[in-house]
């Protein structure tokens, strides 16, 4: 197991290096140089030809792409990766910043996800086609249907102007955290408890479980020794991939409730052509990538003795 | 002397309710167990028996409707509720299952799979399950350091020993072995026939078997019943099976195994979701009349044998 995690580390070197070099490469192939975009937001007009010169000098845009790459990477390395363009702050702080925002509005809302999401759905499957089963159906296709930033207005409309009771925006207090984990939280869940119910009622009908019923099992003690156990293979297998939500799927929520995390901040930044952050965050997202990839397929690994990181494809089995 | 009977059914109907309709997959099946004795019952794919054998502790799934009454120990089982009955399954009555691959839990350590049968069915600490678990290992011939292997860590032979190791946690006094050797090899097979005969004899256990292989029955069985189509054909002793079958399907079936190259029973096994009127054997026998078309065969009891058949094969 270490040996494969050392392994599985030693994989984010080249990795690192292709992001890297892709994330730098790209935005040279945006049609607008930096300097036009950044100077004529600080003049308010048609920059002149010097001021263009001038800018590129003081940041180095005026040599080539290669030197001023293995510069970044060389920077990078030392945990410098440069400055924002439109407001000089540190791209490090300001990624550490929203990712800590990401980080807590991603967690709270997932967790919320998973209890509301694991009863309901287990229960549902367990009493497949009964009338909790068709009701909890219906909810969770009502619910997968309706986007998560309009079930963010809907609270806001609730429980903000209606009841006065809950900030409709900011980060400041902890109350702000409420309505944003909520949106998050309840639009997951929706599509979570088809998940957890089509993976429970797989698993109850494999033989195992009917050989655990002939050992004189109660049925509670099949649900949570038998079934649920090999349930939430599949379940955290899926939830591995939603990661990805961590940064792209909240942009909406994100931005409605001014949430500074990492999808608001990404795309204000690429909205307003800011190389350096762009570069920066898609070098570091892709470092959190490749750990939390890493962190899954660790618990799926302790979930499911079948998986063989070691030989893989079973290629020394035969 | 009169044997001691451990299991009496009378009467076994069971019907599956599917979106196409009824399926009647026993029809009026009596049979009864001796204490200590082997009963195999025999027939082809699809025939029933597997069902009629799970029926018993009621592990079928939730569509079949199951009629007719289940004595064990004089004690009608088949009517208790759900709570009582669990005392009795895994504890009295234990099961072991074809494609045992499949039957054992993938993610759970096979001592663990084996410790919570025991503690499941006696009030025990967690040490005494593993004791327990770790005898029977040894009486299954498994060595005690595969008490902590996973099932996919194991070969088919000992996967089936696993299973009969969990079965028999508990000490059961029926084990009901559903296939047991259908998806082993040939030399596996002949282990695991003999692992079970040895270890019902030190236990005095009575085993109900279920199998479409002749030449198990011939090893195993005490007494035999023949099962086609929902219906038990004929019930015997093995030898008198073996000399002298009086069901024409059991003539045909015994026709087979001594001629397996050649000789074939003609026509397939009917559908079970078609009522028929007469016998369910008629289209395919070599003895049938035309009464047999109309009327349903009744058991003809024969001293210790039992026959469901209007033209009896004579002498």
């Amino acid at each position: 197991m270490i040996k494969y995690i050392f392994r599985r580390l030693l994989y984010l070197i080249p990795v690192l290096i292709l992001t890297s070099f892709l994330a730098y490469m790209l935005v040279y192939l945006s049609p607008s140089s930096p300097a036009q975009i950044i100077l004529q937001a600080r003049y308010a007009g048609e920059p002149t030809q010097e001021q263009i010169v001038e800018f590129n000098e003081e940041y180095g845009f005026d040599q080539s792409i290669l030197v001023q790459y293995t510069t970044w990477l060389k920077n990078a390395m030392q945990g410098d990766l440069g400055k924002s363009l439109t407001d000089g702050s540190d791209v490090l702080e300001d990624f550490i910043y929203s990712f800590k925002a990401s980080a807590k509005l991603y967690f709270s809302s997932q967790l919320l996800a998973l209890i509301i999401a694991l009863p309901i759905g287990v229960y549902s499957a367990f009493k497949a086609n009964s009338i909790f089963d068709r009701i909890s159906r219906t909810y969770s296709l009502v619910g997968i249907s309706i986007p998560d930033f309009w079930l963010g207005m809907l609270l806001v409309y609730i429980f903000s102007i209606g009841l006065n009771l809950l900030p409709s925006f900011g980060y400041a207090t902890p109350k702000n955290i409420i309505l944003p984990m909520l949106a998050l939280g309840l639009s997951s869940s929706f599509s979570l408890i088809r998940i957890v119910r089509t993976s429970v009622l797989e698993v109850l009908h494999l033989n195992y479980i009917r050989t655990a019923r002939s050992k004189g099992l109660s049925e509670n003690q099949i649900m949570m020794k038998h079934a649920l156990r090999n349930a939430m293979i599949p379940i955290v297998t899926v939830m591995g991939i939603h990661l990805t939500h961590f940064i792209g799927g909240a942009v909406a929520v994100e931005s409605m409730f001014a949430w500074p995390g990492l999808g608001n901040f990404f795309a204000k930044a690429a909205g307003s052509q800011d190389i350096p952050v762009i570069q920066g965050f898609v070098l570091l997202s892709a470092v959190f990538f490749i750990f939390a990839n890493l962190i899954i397929d660790i618990i799926c690994k302790q979930l499911d003795p079948r998986i063989d990181y070691q030989n893989e494809g079973g290629k020394n089995n035969g | 002397m009169k044997k001691e009977k451990l299991l009496e059914v009378e009467q076994l109907n069971i019907k599956f309710t599917t979106s196409i309709g009824d399926v009647n997959v026993s029809d009026d099946i009596n049979f009864s167990l001796n204490k200590g004795e082997t009963f195999c019952i025999v027939g082809e794919s699809g025939c029933g028996k597997s069902v009629v054998a799970l029926s018993l502790t009621r592990l079928l799934p939730e569509n079949a409707i199951i009629k007719g009454s289940i004595k064990f120990e004089g004690f009608n089982i088949s009517e208790l509720e759900e709570k009582e009955f669990s005392e009795i399954r895994g504890r009295k009555i234990a099961t072991i299952f074809e494609q045992p691959m499949s039957c054992i839990n993938p993610v759970m350590r096979i001592g663990d799979q084996i410790a919570e049968t025991y503690r499941a069915n006696f009030n025990c600490s967690r040490k005494e399950a593993k004791q327990q678990a770790l005898k029977k290992l040894e009486e299954v011939k498994l060595p005690a350091n595969r008490y902590n292997s996973y099932p996919h860590e194991l070969s088919g032979g000992m996967q089936q020993r696993v299973m009969i190791a969990i079965a028999l946690a508990c000490n059961p006094q029926l084990l009901i072995a559903d296939e047991p050797t259908t998806s082993l090899d040939v030399t596996v097979q002949y282990q695991i026939l003999e692992l079970l005969q040895e270890l019902k004899e030190k236990y005095n256990m009575t085993i109900l078997m279920i199998t479409h292989d002749m030449g198990v029955v011939h090893d195993m069985a005490d007494r035999i019943g023949v099962m086609y189509a929902g219906n038990m054909m004929e019930i015997a002793d093995r030898d008198e099976f073996f000399q002298r079958p009086l069901h024409p399907y059991a003539v045909e079936l015994l026709n087979v195994v001594r001629d397996p190259c050649i000789y074939t029973i003609p026509g397939t096994v009917p559908n079970l979701m078609e009522w028929v009127p007469g016998c369910p054997f008629e289209p395919r026998c070599k003895r049938s009349t035309e009464a047999c078309k109309i009327n349903k065969p009744k058991n003809i009891v024969m001293g210790e044998r039992i026959v469901r058949c209007l033209n009896v094969v004579p002498n």
